[in-house]
């Protein structure tokens, strides 16, 4: 599965959800304080070797995960490519032109939307949802029932991807082959997503319905079997990417990036 | 303990839209502290009594309910939650429907953690459901990464640990192996000598109703008997066979004779089944005929999920044309792990299993279900239409295309699929959701929806588990059926005792290892007489 925690020893899985939090939104600042391509192509080149050094995430899994992405970015890359105006033009075809910071405006939207989605995933895939949890009830104060809310909501993507394969594999060992054609593309798509939402939601039912026989939202509060302490490490970490953000915040508006 | 348990006081309910009630009528009494088995066919109620016990019914289920429920004098359909969940704890019959949080530890303590449990009591009341059904070694597991009865006994101990003052278990053990159903009866021991309200659901006169202290039989809302396990048995042998919650071995010789099996002729002349065309003598090879080639050939399969997880190592065996296997094994022991590898559910190694002498690998799933018909261990994973008809027919409508309109079954299709239907006792129920069917008609369906298309090989996941023997014949009578026309069937079960004088040969799995393959003599002579 993809989108869903993976247990492991990289240091991101030994820093606690919190400070890693922290990361995750310095990252989220300085892409939005970026604005060029080249800034963006830096910040997202940061991001992959973060990813594999720092959290283990391989390279093709990085792939498979962005790839979900390029069905939004390609088109949004092409429409702001042809929609900001600027002065150098470098192609033109009748009211078609594409210019200079066309180009760089295109790069950095898109740019810095697979920077936002990967650091996300990976937060995702190295953070355990009942350590988040448990972090934000007993650290932030949030009330349980809304920290379970983050949780499952985070649990979301990886139903329906299973919801999807479900029921993917009940169509083909009935001989159902993929569909041919825009015709029946369009008619697999309408069956296979209303069955998709369908069992999502008799799936979320059940949940509510079992997490109730077991007790849930009972109380006002609940107490936590393991509790992930923040480590030094951790400290150290966020302390020092709010730091490392502050400073390039500085950079960047010194040098235009 | 002292008190009453469990009372209902003319208890009816009617489900949304259905005019018939799945109770009628029930008045009983279980004192605290006793161990009771509730038995009854499918569709006699007992899953409805029991989403009725913890709550669920009426009070997020819907429909009507007419009487009273009191369990240590609380109403579960008004009291309060906390209350609910210290009296009462209920396992039911679908893990994945119980099971929340992702890991099994993280399962087993989620209950006590919502009753403010301090933390050193929630880690011994962990330590001590897992070790009660022997998952202590994968606490750390992902509960994607178990097996279903692995599954299952997370669920038994997520309630376990809430160690409420009576716990119901709703067929809770229908998909263990052997091992771990005495294990489970152990269990119901353990729970009852330790003054807790012990309540077994079941569609079978099971171990479990055979430890009890009292046995109560519903058939069609109501109770039917009422009395000690031995007495029932004693005195009412004869009924408790006709109902099918008793085996064929022990007095329903002709239980389920009177399903009617689909009429070979009508189904040829549909096209829907190959005509017999070579039959296996049997041999030296346990999975049939060695003198001809074989349909299935498993070469040193060895399967590791991508987390690390070995599931399956150097498995080797042969089906033939006609061939009848039993896999059998623990549960987590590779069993749908290697049937859905068969199916090409999972990424098959190259070189290591063949179809009809062509390598699998890399085949799609769509070209092998052409030859290969493939039932779900749990239905529900299974079904794609919302009707029962839609939903046995499917198959046919996708032979030609992804899909085709009901206009394009032909006149000998749909006299095929009504004689399946009625073969299945459905004929009732076409109209209905598939999801409202009881489990025994639920895998009835799935199987009948295979069977509708010819195929060389239909490989069936735990099809009489859960079920009322009188289901499971009715079953077993549609798998003979198919192996009569030539079909080979490779069968996960449970319940060896049910398949083993039709089955041709066994494969033993045992921690993803062949630790038995071998011929049975019985089908040797069955197939002489067949053929």
């Amino acid at each position: 599965m993809i989108l869903s925690y993976q247990g492991g020893g990289s240091p991101l899985h030994r820093i606690d959800p919190l400070s890693k939090l922290v990361v995750l939104l310095c990252i989220a600042v300085l892409a939005m304080r970026l604005h060029t391509s080249a800034g963006q192509a830096l910040l997202l080149l940061a991001a992959t070797l973060l990813a594999r050094t720092a959290g283990g995430v391989s390279w093709r899994r990085q792939w498979k995960a962005m790839a979900f992405l390029i069905g939004f970015a390609v088109p949004y890359f092409v429409l702001t490519l042809l929609t900001v105006p600027g002065s150098h033009t470098i192609w033109q075809f009748g009211v078609l032109h594409v210019t200079t910071e066309g180009a760089d405006a295109a790069g950095s939207v898109t740019l810095r939307m697979f920077t936002v989605f990967l650091s996300s995933f990976v937060y995702m895939v190295t953070t355990d949802p009942g350590d988040l949890v448990t972090a934000l009830t007993r650290r932030m104060k949030i009330p349980y029932r809304f920290a379970f809310g983050i949780s499952m909501a985070l649990t979301f993507l990886p139903l329906l991807q299973e919801e999807g394969r479900s029921i993917s594999a009940a169509h083909q060992v009935r001989g159902a082959a993929r569909p041919k054609g825009i015709k029946q593309r369009l008619g697999w798509w309408k069956v296979f997503v209303s069955a998709i939402l369908h069992n999502a939601v008799r799936r979320i039912q059940q949940t509510a319905g079992a997490m109730e026989a077991k007790g849930f939202g009972a109380y006002p509060e609940r107490t936590f079997l393991r509790e992930q302490k923040p480590s030094a490490a951790g400290h150290i970490t966020a302390v020092g990417a709010v730091l490392i953000t502050a400073a390039l915040w500085w950079y960047i508006h010194i040098v235009n990036l | 303990m002292q008190g009453t348990s469990i009372e209902l006081t003319e208890l009816s309910y009617w489900y949304e839209d259905v005019e018939q009630p799945a109770l009628r009528g029930v008045s009983l009494t279980i004192p605290a502290g006793q161990f009771t088995a509730v038995i009854g066919p499918g569709g006699s109620g007992k899953s409805t009594l029991c989403q009725l016990l913890s709550g669920y019914l009426p009070r997020s289920g819907g429909g009507r309910r007419e009487g009273n429920v009191r369990l240590d004098a609380i109403d579960p359909a008004e009291a309060p939650i906390a209350e609910i969940t210290k009296v009462a704890g209920i396992v039911f019959q679908d893990p994945d429907a119980q099971l929340v949080r992702g890991v099994v530890e993280d399962e087993a303590a989620f209950g006590p953690e919502n009753l403010r449990v301090p933390p050193a009591e929630i880690e011994s009341r962990v330590a001590e459901a897992l070790a009660a059904v022997n998952l202590t070694a994968r606490r750390r597991s992902p509960v994607r990464e178990l097996s279903g009865g692995q599954r299952q006994r997370t669920a038994i101990a997520a309630v376990l640990s809430l160690s409420p003052r009576m716990i119901v278990f709703d067929d809770a053990s229908a998909s263990l192996d052997p091992a771990a159903q005495a294990q489970f009866v152990q269990l119901c021991r353990r729970l009852h000598a330790e003054g807790r309200t012990v309540v077994t659901v079941s569609g079978r006169f099971d171990d479990a109703a055979r430890a009890a202290e009292r046995v109560i039989v519903l058939d069609g809302g109501a109770v039917l008997l009422d009395g000690a396990p031995q007495e029932l048995l004693r005195t009412s042998r004869d009924r408790l066979a006709q109902l099918g919650v008793l085996p064929p071995w022990e007095g329903a010789a002709e239980a389920g004779s009177h399903a009617a099996e689909p009429a070979a002729g009508t189904l040829q002349s549909a096209g829907m089944v190959t005509a017999p065309t070579q039959r296996p003598p049997g041999a030296d090879c346990p999975g049939g005929d060695s003198g001809s080639g074989p349909l299935l050939e498993v070469q040193n399969l060895s399967y590791t999920y991508p987390g690390g997880q070995e599931a399956l190592r150097d498995v080797s065996f042969a089906m033939h044309p006609g061939a009848w296997g039993m896999l059998t094994g623990e549960n987590g022991s590779g069993k749908t792990t290697l049937t859905r590898l068969l199916m090409g559910l999972l990424p098959v190694p190259s070189r290591s299993v063949y179809w009809k002498g062509r390598d699998v690998s890399g085949m799609p799933v769509h070209q092998l279900a052409g030859d290969i018909g493939y039932v779900f261990q749990q239905p529900e994973h299974q079904f794609v239409e919302h009707t029962v008809w839609d939903e046995l027919v499917y198959g046919l409508r996708v032979r030609s295309g992804w899909r085709r309109r009901q206009a394009d079954l032909t006149p000998e299709q749909t006299e095929a699929a009504e004689a399946l239907l009625a073969a299945a006792g459905l004929s009732g129920r076409r109209q209905d959701s598939p999801y409202l069917l009881s489990q025994g008609e639920k895998k009835l369906l799935s199987v009948i929806g295979q069977l509708i298309q010819p195929k060389a090989l239909y490989i069936l996941d735990e099809p009489t588990s859960g079920i009322d023997y009188l289901a499971a014949q009715r079953l077993l009578k549609l798998c003979r059926g198919a192996a009569a026309r030539g079909a080979a069937l490779l069968m996960i079960t449970h319940d060896p005792r049910l398949v083993e004088e039709d089955a041709s040969f066994v494969l033993r799995l045992d921690q993803g290892k062949v630790e038995d393959y071998r011929q049975l003599g019985r089908n040797h002579e069955l197939m002489q007489a067949r053929f």
